[in-house]
């Protein structure tokens, strides 16, 4: 890049620190109101966590109310509705990955291979419409479906003889939820796939052409093994949030009847905190879920890089 | 190093047509059949949405809709249209995102573009400083706290202020400033022009595409983000469209939902839910033609890294 730079000499690292930052000052300005909100919204709140340390006082405020050492999190250990809203997170997860992950990697696979581009195009159009949908128009329209009074109990009772009740039943609830979740990502998710694919080599297509292969065992010994990189990272990185849970989804979702699966880590924050006003025990419980998220997260990121590539930044 | 643009068209180009040619066999048949069955499972829950929201009540309620209407009107988007709360939240919805989505893309291009340039003294200190808070947050609580402490509870600000910039929309811009070629630049540099003229007539003219994709990412996100309103809002004149549909699908016992019928049911019928929730939907769909576009390209100027 040297030669490029006419200005080199003035550039050159050379030059003490003061005078580059001086050099630099148009580009600080710039950044100085960005910087201020990052540290009054995304560090000064970090001091909020000794709230879980603390007795917390509402009407003594944060800094006032006495220190209590580890015995807010001695309680949360000790509560068992703790540990099942821990165990929710990590099992919808699972459940989300089991299911969710592999969904993308075919319907991209199989998009690749379709010989109309109009057919494909309009698919693709009405395959990633869910991403765009907010978890309240989705959970809307959930229970209008699988409501008592939906289509889906109407069709299960025809068949089965019986009301299904899907939102009120802990393991329909469960399949509910994960068939929303595919339902919802399943679509979005074969972009970075598709660019896999059509970053392929097509050579490699003809030759294996040449070698007489037909459609699946080009997918099988081409296709998918040329995007297995993209495979591993993306597994990887969703392997990196197997505790982070949003709040919208399974807020939007769950109901009283199903709570013993369906309550995660943030809506039992939520509602310990905002709702019960229990802001220690909240506090403690939401910084015991972003420790070990931050653990899965580094983890994700530096296995991603491991393999060669560039982790999630 | 790669710039967006080129790698923003995804797929077009298919193994060759002259392998092709030979297949539309058996397996060509599987292939549509799975993707035409995964298009019809997304497509078929908001067509009965809508089936349901064109329908009398009376057949509403005698489960004989399925994914056409019957007996044909349209009394539960008048009623939805003409209600206050709901006109009101449509409006602070819009005034939100738009507000939001200038201010965020300020912010974005501030923070952008100064970390794009390598000769700036302690840009990895900087980067470092953005980067921690996506790995650790304070957290629903904390958040709550600090936020109450700035006396900004209830108050559209909390909306903005907390959410302004998004880390992850800021690299992606910040890898698309990169890509721009150093010399057109430094040739402006020359000529005098100092750092906030460079990015203000060469920078971001050549970011339109970026900077339409980001707003977009910007603008969506405001739109359907429910949470924060949630922690935040308890005035009902602060609540955004996404609350309000909250409140009529799941809280319709509510006096002020309840008023979406006249008040003449306890409960609101399905008829009027779903429009409520096609109501919702509607300018979603109304943008998605542009959305799709460049959120596509959006994907891939992210996937792009230095």
């Amino acid at each position: 890049m040297a030669p490029s730079l006419p200005a080199t000499a003035r550039r050159s690292p050379r030059d003490p620190l003061l005078k580059r930052v001086y050099r630099s000052r148009m580009l600080y300005l710039m950044l100085a109101l960005p910087l201020v909100q990052y540290a009054v919204f995304r560090y000064a709140p970090l001091a909020g966590l000794q709230v879980a340390f603390k007795n917390f006082n509402m009407f003594k405020g944060m800094w006032a109310s006495p220190w209590v050492g580890r015995t807010v999190f001695r309680e949360i250990f000790g509560n068992p509705k703790f540990w099942l809203a821990l165990k929710n997170t990590v099992a919808l997860n699972a459940l989300d990955l089991l299911f969710g992950f592999p969904m993308p990697i075919i319907l991209a696979v199989f998009l690749y291979e379709m010989r109309s581009l109009t057919v494909k195009r309009v698919s693709q159009t009405i395959l990633y419409l869910p991403h765009f949908l907010s978890w309240i128009i989705i959970g809307g329209i959930v229970t209008q479906i699988f409501g008592s009074a939906g289509i889906a109990n109407q069709i299960a009772s025809r068949l089965l003889g019986r009301n299904a009740n899907f939102l009120m039943d802990e393991a329909n609830w469960t399949i509910v939820y994960v068939m929303v979740g595919v339902w919802q990502s399943a679509g979005w998710g074969t972009i970075i796939y598709l660019a896999a694919i059509s970053a392929v080599n097509t050579d490699l297509y003809e030759a294996s052409e040449v070698d007489g292969c037909g459609r699946w065992r080009r997918i099988i010994h081409v296709t998918l093994p040329c995007i297995t990189p993209t495979i591993v990272v993306m597994l990887i990185l969703r392997l990196g949030q197997m505790v982070a849970i949003g709040f919208e989804r399974p807020y939007v979702m769950a109901n009283d009847m199903v709570l013993n699966v369906a309550e995660v880590i943030s809506t039992f924050v939520y509602k310990m905190g905002l709702r019960n006003a229990r802001y220690s025990f909240a506090t403690a419980v939401g910084m015991f879920g972003s420790v070990v998220n931050m653990v899965f997260l580094l983890a994700a990121n530096f296995g991603a890089k491991r393999l060669g590539e560039d982790g999630l930044w | 190093m790669v710039g967006g643009a080129s790698q923003a068209k995804v797929v077009t180009k298919r193994p060759g047509s002259r392998l092709n040619a030979r297949r539309n066999g058996f397996s060509g048949i599987i292939i549509y059949v799975v993707v035409i069955g995964a298009v019809v499972i997304t497509a078929i829950p908001v067509l009965h949405i809508l089936a349901l929201s064109m329908s009398g009540r009376e057949a509403v309620l005698a489960r004989k809709v399925t994914l056409i209407p019957r007996d044909i009107n349209f009394n539960a988007y008048t009623s939805v249209f003409m209600d206050k709360s709901m006109q009101r939240a449509l409006g602070f919805s819009v005034t939100l995102t738009l507000t939001y989505t200038v201010f965020a893309m300020m912010g974005s291009i501030l923070l952008a573009y100064p970390l794009c340039k390598a000769r700036l003294p302690g840009r990895s200190w900087l980067m470092l400083f953005i980067l921690v808070p996506m790995y650790f947050s304070g957290g629903i609580i904390p958040e709550y706290l600090w936020i109450k402490t700035l006396k900004l509870v209830d108050r559209p600000l909390s909306l903005l202020l907390p959410v302004l910039i998004s880390t992850y929309n800021t690299i992606i811009l910040r890898n698309f400033f990169g890509s721009i070629p150093p010399s057109l630049e430094e040739s402006a540099m020359i000529d005098g022009a100092g750092d906030f003229t460079v990015l203000t007539r060469i920078v971001l003219p050549l970011s339109v595409p970026a900077l339409a994709t980001l707003s977009l990412f910007y603008a969506v996100t405001r739109w359907n983000t429910f949470a924060d309103v949630r922690y935040y809002i308890n005035s009902t004149q602060y609540y955004t469209l996404q609350m309000k549909l909250y409140q009529v699908v799941f809280n319709s016992t509510d006096t002020e939902v309840n008023m979406l019928e006249g008040g003449r049911n306890a409960v609101l019928s399905d008829t009027i839910k779903s429009a409520a929730i096609v109501f919702a939907t509607a300018p979603i769909l109304a943008v998605y033609p542009f959305l799709q576009r460049y959120f596509v390209q959006g994907v891939m100027i992210g996937a792009v890294k230095e």
